[in-house]
């Protein structure tokens, strides 16, 4: 080391030297720091707003699946039916129940605890929808003329965790069985 | 030793205002793609519900008009053709209004357009077909459209329908 002292080339590589390992200026380590903070609040805001949008596109999914397997469902069983039990059907209001009568048997859709059930021939056949949805409505409307039958189904979904999210479902069928 | 010098001083320097820069500006994009990304498969999600949800009711309406259809084929066949016309569903009755229909924010619409058939034989031709077509009078093609404003989607299901009762 002694030979940094020993000529003029040496001694300015010696000043340079210690310039360089002057380390940081306080407005440098000023703008680092608010650099960092600014990136890591920006990360901090982006991973909770992923959070939110993973939890909504869930809630999302939930509602779609349990939608289409009860609606699927009740529409092919509407589809088969050859009528409906006016007698064991409550129609028109929420909640309701709808009874059917088909080849296969009768057929009954209800609200049990918030959730939507079937039985078969009297039995039950478990629920159409998951646990973590509920049914807010469930309406049946029956419809008759001369030549056929139809009903009407209204279906109020709800996910209420980790995000609320409702939506209202309608589709109608006609009995294919009920023509005359 | 100058190039030691210069190794040494190389790494001693520390990170340069550039390179803060530049990696603030990869951070920066890479939050920006991520957050768009995840925002465009929540926008798409929203819009598959909607979808589900107009599709149901686009086939509810077709059910609607069949059943007309099988209370009286004159309600059917007295409809303009290429007109809109609404679903007028209550708790009693199906009807056929010029009121426009709007359910849970989807607004629901119905065209009857005339029926051409092939004039050897019974295959259906566009009407703008130029081959000997003569009008059906029995069949009518329904189409129903389900527009959801909030989200744009459009479904529409169309069928054909027959004076299956010969009134």
């Amino acid at each position: 080391m002694t030979m940094y002292h020993e000529t003029d080339y040496h001694r300015h590589q010696a000043t340079r030297r210690g310039s360089s390992c002057r380390g940081f200026l306080l407005i440098e380590m000023l703008v680092y720091i608010a650099v960092l903070v600014v990136i890591t609040l920006a990360v901090i805001s982006t991973v909770l707003s992923l959070r939110g949008v993973f939890e909504k596109a869930r809630a999302n999914h939930l509602l779609m699946e349990a939608a289409e397997n009860s609606l699927e469902r009740m529409v092919f069983e509407i589809d088969a039916a050859t009528s409906v039990d006016a007698a064991g059907s409550v129609f028109d209001v929420s909640p309701g129940t709808l009874a059917l009568i088909g080849d296969a048997g009768t057929r009954s859709f209800y609200l049990d605890g918030g959730q939507l059930r079937v039985t078969e021939n009297g039995a039950d056949a478990g629920p159409l929808t998951p646990p973590a949805v509920s049914v807010g409505e469930l309406v049946f409307t029956h419809y008759q003329n001369a030549h056929t039958e139809g009903v009407r189904v209204s279906l109020r979904l709800e996910v209420t965790e980790p995000v609320t999210l409702t939506k209202t479902f309608h589709v109608m069928t006609l009995l294919r069985n009920s023509y005359e | 030793m100058r190039i030691f010098s210069s190794r040494q001083q190389a790494l001693q320097r520390g990170i340069g205002s550039v390179e803060v820069l530049i990696g603030t500006a990869i951070v920066a994009l890479t939050l920006s793609f991520t957050i768009a990304t995840v925002n465009h498969f929540f926008t798409v999600g929203t819009k598959t519900a909607d979808r589900v949800a107009a599709t149901y009711l686009a086939q509810e309406g077709v059910e609607a008009l069949r059943f007309v259809r099988d209370s009286s084929w004159a309600t059917i066949a007295a409809l303009p053709t290429d007109t809109a016309r609404y679903l007028d569903i209550d708790s009693d009755t199906i009807g056929i209004t010029t009121t426009p229909e709007v359910v849970d924010g989807f607004e629901r619409t119905v065209f009857v357009r005339d029926v051409y058939r092939r004039s050897a034989g019974d295959d259906i031709v566009d009407e703008a077909s130029e081959v000997g077509k003569v009008l059906d009078p029995n069949s009518k093609l329904v189409e129903v459209s389900v527009h959801a404003p909030a989200t744009g989607v459009t479904v529409m299901l169309g069928a054909y329908l027959t004076n299956l009762w010969t009134e």
